[in-house]
Protein backbone atom coordinates (compact mmCIF):
# COMPACT_ATOMS: atom_id res chain seq x y z
CA UNK A 1 0.00 0.00 0.00
CA UNK A 2 1.78 3.23 -0.86
CA UNK A 3 1.85 6.64 1.06
CA UNK A 4 -1.15 8.77 0.14
CA UNK A 5 0.02 12.38 0.18
CA UNK A 6 -2.25 14.80 1.20
CA UNK A 7 -2.09 18.51 1.11
CA UNK A 8 -2.58 20.11 4.77
CA UNK A 9 -5.58 22.94 5.46
CA UNK A 10 -4.85 26.45 4.62
CA UNK A 11 -5.01 27.29 7.72
CA UNK A 12 -2.97 28.86 10.61
CA UNK A 13 -4.29 26.56 13.18
CA UNK A 14 -1.97 23.42 14.01
CA UNK A 15 -3.34 20.27 12.29
CA UNK A 16 -2.02 17.04 13.69
CA UNK A 17 -0.98 15.08 10.89
CA UNK A 18 -2.27 11.23 11.41
CA UNK A 19 -0.48 8.11 9.88
CA UNK A 20 -2.46 4.96 9.63
CA UNK A 21 -1.07 1.46 9.63
CA UNK A 22 -3.65 -1.18 9.27
CA UNK A 23 -3.80 -4.15 6.95
CA UNK A 24 -7.73 -3.85 6.50
CA UNK A 25 -8.95 -1.77 3.66
CA UNK A 26 -12.33 -0.93 4.20
CA UNK A 27 -11.17 -0.60 8.54
CA UNK A 28 -8.86 1.85 7.25
CA UNK A 29 -10.70 3.38 4.57
CA UNK A 30 -13.47 4.55 7.00
CA UNK A 31 -11.32 5.32 9.42
CA UNK A 32 -9.37 7.64 7.13
CA UNK A 33 -12.73 9.24 6.50
CA UNK A 34 -13.77 9.89 10.20
CA UNK A 35 -10.75 11.33 10.94
CA UNK A 36 -10.41 13.64 7.92
CA UNK A 37 -14.35 15.01 8.94
CA UNK A 38 -12.93 16.52 12.24
CA UNK A 39 -11.47 19.65 12.18
CA UNK A 40 -7.92 20.01 13.88
CA UNK A 41 -6.87 16.71 12.01
CA UNK A 42 -5.26 15.67 8.84
CA UNK A 43 -4.35 12.22 7.10
CA UNK A 44 -0.83 12.39 6.15
CA UNK A 45 0.18 8.68 4.87
CA UNK A 46 -1.28 4.41 5.12
CA UNK A 47 0.31 1.89 5.18
CA UNK A 48 -1.15 -2.27 5.66
CA UNK A 49 2.79 -3.71 6.94
CA UNK A 50 5.58 -3.20 9.50
CA UNK A 51 8.04 -2.80 6.40
CA UNK A 52 5.78 -0.34 4.21
CA UNK A 53 4.90 1.46 7.54
CA UNK A 54 8.84 2.22 8.84
CA UNK A 55 9.50 2.89 5.00
CA UNK A 56 6.67 5.78 4.86
CA UNK A 57 7.16 7.19 8.04
CA UNK A 58 11.04 7.90 7.24
CA UNK A 59 9.45 10.32 4.50
CA UNK A 60 6.48 11.80 5.99
CA UNK A 61 6.50 14.28 9.34
CA UNK A 62 3.80 12.72 11.34
CA UNK A 63 2.63 13.20 15.06
CA UNK A 64 0.42 10.70 15.58
CA UNK A 65 0.38 6.81 14.14
CA UNK A 66 -2.76 4.92 14.83
CA UNK A 67 -1.14 1.21 14.81
CA UNK A 68 -3.21 -1.95 14.71
CA UNK A 69 -2.05 -5.24 16.41
CA UNK A 70 -2.43 -7.54 13.87
CA UNK A 71 -0.17 -7.23 10.86
CA UNK A 72 1.58 -9.18 8.38
CA UNK A 73 4.39 -10.49 9.33
CA UNK A 74 5.20 -9.24 12.14
CA UNK A 75 2.79 -7.58 15.04
CA UNK A 76 2.00 -3.98 15.59
CA UNK A 77 4.00 -4.58 19.26
CA UNK A 78 7.17 -4.73 17.29
CA UNK A 79 6.34 -1.70 15.04
CA UNK A 80 5.51 0.13 18.09
CA UNK A 81 9.36 -0.56 19.58
CA UNK A 82 10.59 0.37 16.12
CA UNK A 83 9.11 3.75 15.61
CA UNK A 84 9.61 4.97 19.28
CA UNK A 85 13.16 4.21 18.96
CA UNK A 86 13.36 6.20 15.08
CA UNK A 87 11.02 8.54 15.84
CA UNK A 88 10.83 8.90 19.52
CA UNK A 89 8.21 12.40 19.49
CA UNK A 90 6.12 10.04 17.32
CA UNK A 91 3.00 9.73 19.35
CA UNK A 92 1.00 6.14 19.03
CA UNK A 93 -2.26 4.91 19.44
CA UNK A 94 -2.94 1.22 19.00
CA UNK A 95 -6.92 0.68 17.57
CA UNK A 96 -7.10 -3.04 17.75
CA UNK A 97 -9.67 -5.96 17.53
CA UNK A 98 -7.75 -7.51 20.15
CA UNK A 99 -9.39 -7.32 23.86
CA UNK A 100 -7.32 -4.58 25.97
CA UNK A 101 -7.03 -7.42 28.44
CA UNK A 102 -4.83 -8.88 26.44
CA UNK A 103 -2.84 -6.35 24.96
CA UNK A 104 -3.33 -2.73 26.06
CA UNK A 105 -0.68 -3.14 28.77
CA UNK A 106 1.98 -4.82 26.32
CA UNK A 107 1.41 -1.78 24.10
CA UNK A 108 1.69 0.65 26.82
CA UNK A 109 5.13 -0.91 27.57
CA UNK A 110 6.12 -1.11 24.01
CA UNK A 111 5.90 2.69 23.36
CA UNK A 112 2.01 3.18 22.95
CA UNK A 113 0.41 6.66 24.39
CA UNK A 114 -2.79 4.63 24.16
CA UNK A 115 -5.24 1.71 23.53
CA UNK A 116 -8.72 1.22 21.98
CA UNK A 117 -10.73 -1.78 20.81
CA UNK A 118 -12.54 -1.41 17.43
CA UNK A 119 -15.67 -2.42 18.66
CA UNK A 120 -15.66 0.83 20.85
CA UNK A 121 -18.01 3.49 19.77
CA UNK A 122 -16.64 6.36 17.55
CA UNK A 123 -16.95 8.68 20.22
CA UNK A 124 -14.60 6.65 22.61
CA UNK A 125 -12.16 6.52 19.18
CA UNK A 126 -11.71 10.42 19.24
CA UNK A 127 -11.64 10.87 23.08
CA UNK A 128 -8.59 8.58 22.61
CA UNK A 129 -7.42 10.53 19.82
CA UNK A 130 -7.50 13.63 21.13
CA UNK A 131 -5.91 12.23 24.43
CA UNK A 132 -2.73 11.10 22.19
CA UNK A 133 -2.75 14.04 20.29
CA UNK A 134 -2.40 16.77 23.40
CA UNK A 135 0.59 14.55 24.50
CA UNK A 136 -1.40 12.31 27.07
CA UNK A 137 -2.07 8.05 28.00
CA UNK A 138 -5.70 6.41 26.58
CA UNK A 139 -6.77 3.61 28.35
CA UNK A 140 -10.42 2.71 28.80
CA UNK A 141 -11.60 4.08 32.16
CA UNK A 142 -12.57 0.35 33.14
CA UNK A 143 -8.91 -0.72 32.03
CA UNK A 144 -7.47 2.37 33.89
CA UNK A 145 -9.49 1.47 37.35
CA UNK A 146 -8.18 -2.25 36.87
CA UNK A 147 -4.63 -1.25 36.39
CA UNK A 148 -4.68 0.80 39.69
CA UNK A 149 -5.79 -1.51 41.01
CA UNK A 150 -3.45 -4.33 39.88
CA UNK A 151 -0.48 -2.03 40.75
CA UNK A 152 -1.88 -0.83 44.14
CA UNK A 153 -2.32 -5.27 44.64
CA UNK A 154 0.93 -5.78 43.32
CA UNK A 155 3.62 -3.39 45.51
CA UNK A 156 5.40 -6.19 46.40
CA UNK A 157 6.10 -6.82 42.40
CA UNK A 158 4.54 -9.92 41.71
CA UNK A 159 2.01 -10.42 38.27
CA UNK A 160 -1.30 -10.91 39.02
CA UNK A 161 -1.89 -12.88 35.17
CA UNK A 162 0.06 -15.46 34.24
CA UNK A 163 0.12 -13.96 30.74
CA UNK A 164 2.26 -11.20 31.87
CA UNK A 165 5.21 -13.43 32.37
CA UNK A 166 4.94 -14.13 28.46
CA UNK A 167 7.29 -12.17 26.03
CA UNK A 168 5.32 -10.44 23.33
CA UNK A 169 6.78 -12.63 20.91
CA UNK A 170 5.41 -15.78 23.38
CA UNK A 171 1.69 -14.02 23.21
CA UNK A 172 1.96 -14.24 19.39
CA UNK A 173 2.61 -18.00 19.46
CA UNK A 174 0.45 -18.67 22.09
CA UNK A 175 -2.44 -16.64 20.17
CA UNK A 176 -1.24 -18.95 16.98
CA UNK A 177 -1.31 -22.10 18.60
CA UNK A 178 -5.11 -20.75 19.91
CA UNK A 179 -5.92 -20.24 16.24
CA UNK A 180 -4.84 -23.87 15.75
CA UNK A 181 -2.27 -23.26 13.44
CA UNK A 182 0.39 -25.56 13.19
CA UNK A 183 3.87 -25.15 14.39
CA UNK A 184 5.04 -25.27 10.29
CA UNK A 185 2.57 -22.26 9.54
CA UNK A 186 2.84 -20.18 13.12
CA UNK A 187 6.73 -20.50 11.92
CA UNK A 188 6.26 -18.81 8.07
CA UNK A 189 3.61 -16.33 9.70
CA UNK A 190 6.12 -15.03 12.13
CA UNK A 191 8.91 -15.46 9.88
CA UNK A 192 10.54 -17.94 12.04
CA UNK A 193 12.42 -20.91 12.21
CA UNK A 194 9.98 -24.20 12.90
CA UNK A 195 12.54 -24.65 15.73
CA UNK A 196 12.07 -21.21 17.18
CA UNK A 197 9.03 -21.16 17.22
CA UNK A 198 9.20 -25.07 18.99
CA UNK A 199 11.60 -23.52 21.43
CA UNK A 200 8.84 -20.71 22.63
CA UNK A 201 6.40 -23.41 22.77
CA UNK A 202 8.58 -25.23 25.41
CA UNK A 203 9.14 -21.90 27.02
CA UNK A 204 5.21 -20.70 27.46
CA UNK A 205 4.52 -23.92 29.10
CA UNK A 206 7.44 -24.08 31.20
CA UNK A 207 6.25 -20.38 32.03
CA UNK A 208 2.55 -21.05 32.70
CA UNK A 209 3.64 -24.42 34.18
CA UNK A 210 1.99 -26.31 31.93
CA UNK A 211 2.55 -30.04 32.00
CA UNK A 212 2.19 -31.19 28.22
CA UNK A 213 1.32 -30.14 24.87
CA UNK A 214 -2.17 -31.50 25.16
CA UNK A 215 -2.02 -28.67 28.25
CA UNK A 216 -0.67 -26.20 25.98
CA UNK A 217 -3.08 -26.50 23.16
CA UNK A 218 -6.08 -26.58 25.78
CA UNK A 219 -5.17 -23.73 27.36
CA UNK A 220 -4.18 -22.07 24.04
CA UNK A 221 -7.64 -22.01 22.60
CA UNK A 222 -9.20 -20.79 25.83
CA UNK A 223 -7.25 -17.73 25.22
CA UNK A 224 -8.81 -17.40 22.15
CA UNK A 225 -11.75 -18.04 22.38
CA UNK A 226 -12.22 -15.58 25.83
CA UNK A 227 -10.98 -13.13 23.54
CA UNK A 228 -13.74 -10.57 22.74
CA UNK A 229 -13.83 -8.61 19.37
CA UNK B 1 -14.83 -23.33 29.34
CA UNK B 2 -16.60 -26.20 31.05
CA UNK B 3 -14.24 -29.13 32.26
CA UNK B 4 -16.67 -31.11 29.83
CA UNK B 5 -15.87 -28.89 27.10
CA UNK B 6 -12.03 -28.30 27.35
CA UNK B 7 -12.20 -32.87 27.27
CA UNK B 8 -14.27 -32.60 23.88
CA UNK B 9 -11.77 -30.04 22.64
CA UNK B 10 -8.70 -31.86 23.66
CA UNK B 11 -10.59 -35.04 22.18
CA UNK B 12 -10.82 -33.14 18.63
CA UNK B 13 -7.52 -32.35 18.39
CA UNK B 14 -5.21 -35.45 19.35
CA UNK B 15 -2.72 -34.48 16.59
CA UNK B 16 -1.13 -32.25 19.59
CA UNK B 17 -1.97 -34.99 22.12
CA UNK B 18 1.10 -37.07 22.98
CA UNK B 19 -0.47 -40.25 22.12
CA UNK B 20 -2.54 -39.19 19.47
CA UNK B 21 -1.52 -42.31 16.96
CA UNK B 22 -2.48 -44.74 19.49
CA UNK B 23 -6.17 -43.52 20.39
CA UNK B 24 -7.46 -41.86 17.23
CA UNK B 25 -10.40 -43.59 15.52
CA UNK B 26 -12.31 -42.07 12.82
CA UNK B 27 -14.97 -40.18 14.82
CA UNK B 28 -11.96 -38.33 16.76
CA UNK B 29 -10.37 -37.64 13.00
CA UNK B 30 -13.39 -36.37 12.37
CA UNK B 31 -14.27 -34.51 15.30
CA UNK B 32 -10.92 -32.65 14.52
CA UNK B 33 -11.53 -31.35 11.69
CA UNK B 34 -14.38 -30.20 12.48
CA UNK B 35 -12.99 -28.59 15.54
CA UNK B 36 -10.12 -27.12 12.88
CA UNK B 37 -12.89 -25.79 10.81
CA UNK B 38 -14.73 -23.87 13.00
CA UNK B 39 -11.73 -22.40 14.11
CA UNK B 40 -10.59 -21.54 10.90
CA UNK B 41 -13.94 -19.94 10.07
CA UNK B 42 -14.23 -17.94 13.27
CA UNK B 43 -10.66 -16.78 12.51
CA UNK B 44 -11.57 -15.46 9.26
CA UNK B 45 -15.02 -13.77 10.09
CA UNK B 46 -12.90 -11.75 12.94
CA UNK B 47 -10.33 -11.01 10.24
CA UNK B 48 -12.53 -9.99 7.45
CA UNK B 49 -16.02 -9.53 8.29
CA UNK B 50 -15.35 -7.63 11.56
CA UNK B 51 -12.80 -5.41 10.21
CA UNK B 52 -15.04 -4.51 7.21
CA UNK B 53 -18.36 -3.81 9.50
CA UNK B 54 -15.89 -1.49 11.78
CA UNK B 55 -14.96 0.49 8.94
CA UNK B 56 -18.50 0.48 7.35
CA UNK B 57 -19.80 1.74 11.14
CA UNK B 58 -17.50 4.19 10.93
CA UNK B 59 -18.31 5.90 7.98
CA UNK B 60 -21.99 5.99 8.89
CA UNK B 61 -21.43 7.29 12.05
CA UNK B 62 -19.52 9.98 10.02
CA UNK B 63 -22.81 10.60 7.56
CA UNK B 64 -25.41 10.34 10.27
CA UNK B 65 -22.74 13.24 12.17
CA UNK B 66 -22.75 14.97 8.96
CA UNK B 67 -26.76 15.13 8.26
CA UNK B 68 -27.64 16.20 12.07
CA UNK B 69 -25.44 19.32 11.33
CA UNK B 70 -26.51 20.04 7.53
CA UNK B 71 -29.55 18.12 6.53
CA UNK B 72 -31.40 17.39 9.63
CA UNK B 73 -34.40 15.41 7.31
CA UNK B 74 -32.02 12.47 6.71
CA UNK B 75 -30.57 12.56 10.19
CA UNK B 76 -33.46 9.91 11.33
CA UNK B 77 -32.95 7.46 9.14
CA UNK B 78 -29.20 7.60 9.71
CA UNK B 79 -29.34 7.49 13.13
CA UNK B 80 -31.60 4.02 12.71
CA UNK B 81 -28.59 2.72 9.65
CA UNK B 82 -26.03 3.46 12.90
CA UNK B 83 -27.97 1.69 15.08
CA UNK B 84 -28.45 -1.36 12.76
CA UNK B 85 -24.72 -1.37 11.51
CA UNK B 86 -23.66 -2.00 15.65
CA UNK B 87 -26.42 -4.47 16.01
CA UNK B 88 -25.01 -6.31 13.16
CA UNK B 89 -21.62 -5.91 14.31
CA UNK B 90 -22.25 -7.38 18.11
CA UNK B 91 -24.07 -10.10 16.28
CA UNK B 92 -20.94 -10.56 14.26
CA UNK B 93 -18.60 -10.42 17.03
CA UNK B 94 -21.00 -13.15 19.51
CA UNK B 95 -21.01 -15.34 16.22
CA UNK B 96 -17.45 -15.55 16.28
CA UNK B 97 -17.01 -16.22 20.00
CA UNK B 98 -19.68 -18.78 19.36
CA UNK B 99 -17.38 -21.11 16.63
CA UNK B 100 -15.05 -20.32 18.99
CA UNK B 101 -16.22 -22.87 21.61
CA UNK B 102 -15.65 -26.42 20.59
CA UNK B 103 -18.85 -28.38 19.52
CA UNK B 104 -18.64 -31.19 21.81
CA UNK B 105 -17.38 -34.55 21.30
CA UNK B 106 -19.15 -37.02 18.68
CA UNK B 107 -19.15 -39.12 21.87
CA UNK B 108 -20.73 -36.40 24.59
CA UNK B 109 -23.93 -37.41 26.13
CA UNK B 110 -25.80 -34.09 24.65
CA UNK B 111 -25.61 -35.54 21.17
CA UNK B 112 -27.06 -38.97 21.64
CA UNK B 113 -30.45 -39.46 21.33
Amino acid sequence: MSTLAKAEPNTTEKVARIFLVDDHPLFRHGLARFIEAEPGYAICGEASSVPRALEALRKTNADVAIVDISLPGANGLELIKHLKVEHPDLAILVVSAHDEQLYALRALRAGASGYVMKKEAETVFLSALQKVVSGGVYVSPAFGDQLIYKVARNEGGNSASPLDVLSDREMEVLQLIGESKPTKQIAAELNLSVKTVESHRLHIKEKLGLSTSTDLVRFALDFVAQQTG
Amino acid sequence: MSASTEQSVVAELPVFSEHAMDEETPADAAGRAAARERLALAQTLHDTLCQSLSGIRLVVALAERKAAQRHPDFAPELTELHGIVRTVCDDVHKLVEELRTPAPHPSHPILKA
